[in-house]
Formats: structure tokens, C-alpha cells, sequence
């Protein structure tokens, strides 16, 4: 598989510390830069906002949700590639989430190369 | 033979031949016989004023009566004391007659006799009758006394009340007089046994004995006869007869409440006894001896121990003992019967008072609850089934954040796996890196095997044998309920807080799956109610507070509060308020919490929302 070359970090934002732990470990080991922040708010909070290239984003997360998160971004206009992820089966998030603008969504546990191929593509649609 | 006496009777004669003068009273003669009365030659007696100065007295009066009465009418008879000249006092007859005197003058004539001993003799049996009269008189029984023959002789006013007769009316008259005729021929036997054995007190029992009172009316009495006095002629019998109509009254009263007692505690479901102080039976009732496969009488009598067995009595002898120092107790436990079979009972001591207020024994009351057992155990079964289909239906509903729960640590595991394989792949591999992605796999291999083995635990039926008796910490169960649902809340956006730390050692006993069951409901319940107020304030808090002597289980939420005021209404099965509820989360945790002993109430928070109390008893 080809690959987009990838110029910013990808950011990971979930409240599971295990899961921020293993996809970044995996993105690392395909040479990607990583970012991971515990919860939505300090993912918007960060300096290193405008650098990220693309953001893995859980949607179940305490506070504020995913949804929340991507609709923020959305208010501020940035073209910011998010791929939602979930461990919830509920195919009404799907929708949702793909009206909000997400670019992929993603059920747990996923498979590496949907992962890759996800982020190829949000990150091809937003050159 | 002749008429003539002999020349010496006058003076050897065992009498005092006297002479006086009528008029002066002076002793004009008398006999040599005199120093043997008084201790006096006859020339002192001569001397004017001794005879009248050896006179008692108290005497004198009668004496001089008696002389007087000779001089009227020719003859005169008095008895009279002397003083004797050793000090002693002699009883004297005197018998004199009027005569003419050689003088023209009139004298009395006649002998003194000693008659000292009969006089003794007479005044002792004087005194024994006196004593008797006055003993008659006075006895609270009515007394009847009657010659060898059975006639009366006398009777007591007590006697006069109880038969209806005045004494004159019937002395001399035979005892027979007084009982019914169906009973007068048994007298004469009953005699003749008192004859035989004059000792014997009671001559028939009161039970079959009766008398007639003068208006017809019959009494039942007990007759007592005694021997009083005399030779076989001229013995008295004393019958004593006590009037038993108001003592029977009172036996037949006591009989009659016994008896009903008795019966009253035979038809009693239960097995009833009273033990004294001793621990000797002294009363058991029909189901208490069928208990044992014996009969009453071989039970009365008896002591606990000999009944029981000693095994059982040690094991009752902590009870016994609060019983007898007078504190009633109440225990459950096992009892053997005769046949060697054992049942649940339900036993109660309770102490008995004399008048004194000492404890005098105590009652024990057994009852077999065999069947109420049964009856809870059966009950504890279908609410165990219920409870279960009921956290199938819970654990259906949570189906989605138990996903979740799983498929966290599952893809942190599918990502470690594929970093690990593409590190090892690399012309360099960092192995150090590999190695804490394996360590990460298996503690999240680890987490997601939590969450299964949680959800077994709900799953789990449960023994359906007995029931379970954990010991467990009402704060541990709360923190593993929101743990399970925290996927639950975090969906609904609802946040859940236990704002006090747990006191700690505090416990209850119980079946830890279905009380997890109560708060998992509760919880459930007040997650989806807080997930119907506004973003931002949806909350649930959980408490556990220690309240002497229970534990409070609290969770309130910042939903709309309860859809109704009635408390009945509210734990009503199959109404549910949630999607795909079954309904049954409120009236289920009420019977689990119930069948440990505890409340739960719902309320309106004064800060809104609704608010749940699960009170448990602690451990």
C-alpha cells in the first residue's frame, strides 16, 4: 500500500490510556509522528493544534464527547481531518458522525491497514 | 346377826360423828375420827369459833345455808373446804339432822366425810369438759358430740348454721338425723371401722360424703371423728364436719380452668410445656408427647435433660438459664424428634411468676416451621430465578457499553500486536519496544477478561440450593456497579460522583450478586433519568452512610424526579420508563432488599431530581 507523505503529527485523543498507548505505538512504527491528549478539551486546548495533520478521535469519552469535540472544530472552519472512533456498536453514531463532517469512522477494534487506509484518505481529502 | 352396831363403830367408822347446837352453832360432840380430817384433837374442835375458823372463806356462806335449811326442814347436805393443820385444804361433806336435845333445846346431828379425792376427781373431769365445751365452741368447723351409741349430746353453733337445727331440737337424738337416707346405712359400718382403729382421723372422704340439712338441701362435707373420752360405756365421739361446698367450688372452678388450658393447649398448633424451676415437667400438652412418641403422664415429671437428650439441653441451656433468672428468649433452630427426624422450629421461653414474684418455672412454646421454611425457601428461589432473568434483561440493555468495555482493551491489543509485528520487521528492531507492547497486550488481555468475568457474575443463576451469605462492604458494591456502567453513563453523558469516601468496616451480609442487582437497577434507573436534564448538569452521586444500626445506600440524580408520588405505584412490576426495560428493575430490588431485612425508599430530592435509600442492616 502507498502512502500519502504525511508533513504534521496525527493527533489521538481518547480517554482510555491503553488505546492512546497502543495506536500511537503502531502510527510510530509506520514512521508517523504522534500527539496523544486523555480528553477533547486539552486536545483543543494545546498549542500544537494548527500543526496536527489528521485527528483519531474517540467519541465515548467523559465530559466531552467526541461529537463535541468535532463539532467545535467545525465552528472554527478548520479543515482539520477527524476520524471518529467508537467500541459502542450503534450504527446511529455512524451517521452522525459522517454528518458532521468526520472523514472516516472507525468500530473498535479495528484492523491496522483500515486505520492506515483511513488516514490516507482523510489526509488526501484535505490537499 | 344382830341389828345392834358393834360397841366401837361410832368411833372407828370412816366418818366424823358431829353434834352442834342449833341455835349457837358451837359443836356440842364430836368424834375421835376428827384428828385424822384436820390434824386437830376433838377438844380444839370444842373450842368456841374453830370449827367456823378452819372453814374457807368463801365457804362459810353456804355452810351456814345448809345448817340453816336442817334447822327449817330437818336435813341439810353441804360440801365445804378446810384447812387442814399441816396448811393443806380439805373437802368436807357435811349431813346433818335436826334433833331435840336433852335440854328441851334443838341440836343438829350428823357426820363430817372427807371426800377430798372424789372432789379432786370430779374437778379434773369438770375441767377436761370445760376445755371441750369451750373447744366445741370455738372450732371453725361444725363439732357434734355424741355418745358411744351415736346420740348427740352436743354440738357448736357452727353445726346448729350447717345443718339447719337447734340443739335442743335434736339432742338425743341419733347422729343418722343429719345425713341423707341413701347414705344413713353406711354409718354404722363406718363406725365400726373407727372402732377398729379409733385412731383413724378421717372417716371418709369428702369427695363421696354428704349430710341433709334441715331444708332438705344436701352439702358435701368431710367428716372427721375422734375418740374423746372414757371406757367403752361411757366414751364420747367428737364429729367433726367441714363444710366442703365452697372449697369444692373452687376445686371444680380450678379443674374446670385447668382443663380448659389443657385443651386450650391441645388444640394449639404448636408444642407447649412449662418446666419448674427444677427443669422437671409439669405440664406438656397432646402435641407436645406425640412429639416424643409418648403419652402425657410418661413426660410430666420428668426432667428437660431425660427428655431432650443431653446434647439438645446443652444446646437450649444458655436459654433455659435467661428463662429462669427471668428473661423471656426466642430462638430458631433444630429439634430431634422421637423417630430421629429433624425440622426447623421456632422456640420461645417465657418465665412464670409465684406470688411472691419469684420465677417459678417457665413455658416453653414450640412451633414446627417446617412448612414456612419450605414456604420461604420456595419464594427465595422464584425471586432468585426472577432476579436472574431479570439481570439477563438488565445486562441486555447495557449490551452496548459492555461492547465498549470489550472492545477497548481489544483493539489496544489488535494495535500492540501490529506495532509489535512491524518493529520486529524493521532492519533494526527495537525489541525494548516490543517488549512493553506485549506487556501492554496482556494487561489488556487482563482488563477485558475483568469485564467478562464482572459479567459472568451477573449472569450467574446463583446456587439455587441456598441462599448466599456474603460478608461484603456496601462501598465496594457501589464502586464495581459504577465501574460496569461507567461506559453506560459516559454514552449518556451523564456523570457519576461518589463525593464521600466509604466508612470504612462496614458490612452487611447478604447475596452480594443480587445486591450488586438493587444498586446496578438503582444506578441504571438514575442514569437514565439524569440523561433527560440538560448537557452539563447531568449528574448521579452516590452515598454510603452509616446509620446505626444499618447502612444507607443513597443515588440520587438531576433527572426530572419521580413519575409518581405513590410508593406502591412505584415499585409496580412491569412499568418501566426506560426503552427495552422490562420493568421489573424496582419491584425486584424491593424483594431482594426486603428479603435482607431493609427498606428502600424513593423520593423526590429537595434539590430535584429523584432520590433512592437502600436501608441493609449491619453486619
Amino acid at each position: 500500500m502507498s502512502h500519502t507523505p504525511i508533513a504534521g503529527p496525527i493527533a489521538i485523543v481518547d480517554d482510555d490510556d491503553s488505546v492512546r498507548r497502543a495506536l500511537s505505538r503502531l502510527l510510530q512504527a509506520h514512521g508517523m509522528e504522534t500527539l496523544t491528549h486523555p480528553s477533547g478539551r486539552e486536545f483543543l486546548d494545546s498549542p500544537t493544534l494548527h500543526e496536527v495533520e489528521c485527528l483519531l478521535l474517540d467519541i465515548h469519552m467523559p465530559g466531552m464527547s467526541g461529537l463535541d469535540v468535532l463539532e467545535e472544530i467545525r465552528v472554527a472552519a478548520t479543515k482539520l481531518p477527524v476520524i471518529l472512533m467508537t467500541g459502542r456498536y450503534d450504527d446511529d453514531f455512524a451517521r452522525r458522525s459522517l454528518g458532521a463532517g468526520a472523514s472516516a469512522f472507525l468500530r473498535k477494534p479495528f484492523e491496522e491497514e483500515d486505520l492506515l487506509r483511513a488516514i490516507d484518505v482523510a489526509i488526501r481529502e484535505r490537499r | 346377826m344382830t341389828l345392834q352396831p358393834p360397841p366401837d363403830f361410832l368411833e372407828t367408822a370412816p366418818l366424823v360423828p358431829i353434834e352442834l347446837d342449833a341455835s349457837s352453832r358451837a359443836i356440842l360432840y364430836i368424834g375421835p375420827q376428827a384428828s385424822a380430817l384436820l390434824g386437830f384433837a376433838p377438844e380444839e374442835w370444842l373450842e368456841p369459833e374453830f370449827a367456823q375458823s378452819r372453814i374457807l372463806p368463801d365457804d362459810q356462806a353456804s355452810v351456814e345455808d345448809a345448817r340453816h335449811a336442817a334447822i327449817r326442814s330437818g336435813v341439810g347436805h353441804v360440801d365445804y373446804r378446810m384447812q387442814h393443820a399441816d396448811g393443806h385444804v380439805i373437802w368436807v361433806n357435811e349431813c346433818t339432822r335436826r334433833v331435840a336435845g336433852p335440854d328441851g333445846g334443838e341440836r343438829l346431828r350428823g357426820f363430817l366425810i372427807d371426800i377430798t379425792d372424789r372432789k379432786l376427781q370430779e374437778l379434773t373431769l369438770w375441767r377436761s369438759e370445760a376445755r371441750l365445751r369451750a373447744l366445741l365452741r370455738h372450732a371453725p368447723d361444725a363439732m357434734v358430740l355424741t355418745d358411744a351409741g351415736g346420740r348427740i349430746l352436743d354440738m357448736n353453733d357452727q353445726a346448729e348454721a350447717l345443718f339447719g337445727y337447734r340443739l335442743s331440737d335434736v339432742v338425743g337424738s341419733s347422729f343418722d338425723h343429719f345425713l341423707p337416707t341413701r347414705l344413713q346405712p353406711r354409718l354404722p359400718g363406718l363406725r365400726a371401722a373407727f372402732d377398729r382403729d379409733p385412731h383413724r382421723r378421717s372417716l371418709v372422704d369428702g369427695h363421696t360424703f354428704a349430710i341433709e340439712r334441715s331444708d332438705g338441701i344436701e352439702l358435701p362435707v368431710e367428716l372427721s371423728m375422734s375418740l374423746v373420752a372414757g371406757t367403752d360405756d361411757t366414751r364420747q365421739l367428737l364429729c367433726s364436719v367441714r363444710d366442703l361446698t365452697a372449697r369444692r367450688r373452687i376445686e371444680a372452678q380450678l379443674r374446670s380452668s385447668e382443663r380448659q388450658l389443657r385443651e386450650m393447649a391441645n388444640v394449639l398448633p404448636a408444642m407447649v410445656c412449662f418446666l419448674d424451676t427444677e427443669n422437671r415437667y409439669r405440664f406438656v400438652n397432646d402435641a407436645y408427647a406425640s412429639w416424643y412418641g409418648w403419652e402425657r403422664h410418661q413426660i410430666e415429671g420428668r426432667l428437660l435433660r431425660e427428655v431432650i437428650g443431653g446434647h439438645a439441653y446443652s444446646e437450649i441451656g444458655d436459654s433455659v438459664e435467661a428463662a429462669l433468672a427471668g428473661r423471656p428468649t426466642h430462638f430458631r433452630g433444630r429439634m430431634e424428634d422421637g423417630a430421629g427426624r429433624t425440622v426447623p422450629v421456632d422456640v420461645t421461653l417465657v418465665p412464670q411468676y409465684d406470688e411472691g414474684g419469684a420465677v417459678s418455672g417457665y413455658f416453653v412454646v414450640v412451633f414446627d416451621v417446617t412448612d414456612e421454611v419450605a414456604a420461604r425457601e420456595a419464594d427465595r428461589r422464584h425471586r432468585a430465578e426472577l432476579a436472574h432473568v431479570s439481570r439477563v434483561a438488565t445486562l441486555g440493555e447495557l449490551a452496548a457499553s459492555i461492547a465498549h468495555e470489550l472492545n477497548q482493551p481489544l483493539s489496544a491489543i489488535v494495535a500492540n500486536a501490529r506495532a509489535a509485528r512491524r518493529l520486529l520487521d524493521g532492519v533494526v528492531p527495537d525489541l525494548d519496544e516490543v517488549g512493553e507492547a506485549l506487556e501492554d497486550i496482556a494487561t489488556s488481555g487482563r482488563r477485558a477478561g475483568d469485564v467478562i468475568a464482572g459479567m459472568r457474575k451477573l449472569l450467574q443463576k446463583g446456587d439455587p440450593g441456598e441462599a448466599r451469605n456474603d460478608r461484603v462492604n456496601p462501598a465496594v458494591l457501589v464502586e464495581d456497579v459504577i465501574e460496569l456502567l461507567r461506559s453506560e453513563a459516559i454514552g449518556r453523558g451523564v456523570s457519576v460522583h461518589t463525593p464521600a469516601v466509604a466508612p470504612p468496616e462496614t458490612f452487611v451480609l447478604g447475596d452480594s450478586i443480587q445486591l450488586k442487582q438493587v444498586l446496578l437497577n438503582l444506578l441504571m434507573n438514575a442514569i437514565d433519568a439524569a440523561s433527560r436534564a440538560p448537557a452539563g448538569s447531568r449528574t448521579v452521586t452516590t452515598e454510603v452512610r452509616r446509620s446505626e444500626p444499618s447502612v444507607e445506600l443513597i443515588v440520587r440524580d438531576s433527572g426530572p424526579g419521580l413519575p409518581t408520588k405513590d410508593p406502591e405505584e412505584l415499585f409496580q412490576p412491569f412499568v418501566s420508563r426506560r426503552p427495552g426495560g422490562l420493568g421489573m428493575g424496582l419491584a425486584i430490588s424491593r424483594s431482594i432488599v426486603e428479603a435482607h431485612d431493609g427498606q428502600i425508599v424513593g423520593e423526590d430530592d429537595p434539590e430535584g431530581g429523584a432520590c433512592f435509600t437502600v436501608r441493609l442492616p449491619l453486619a
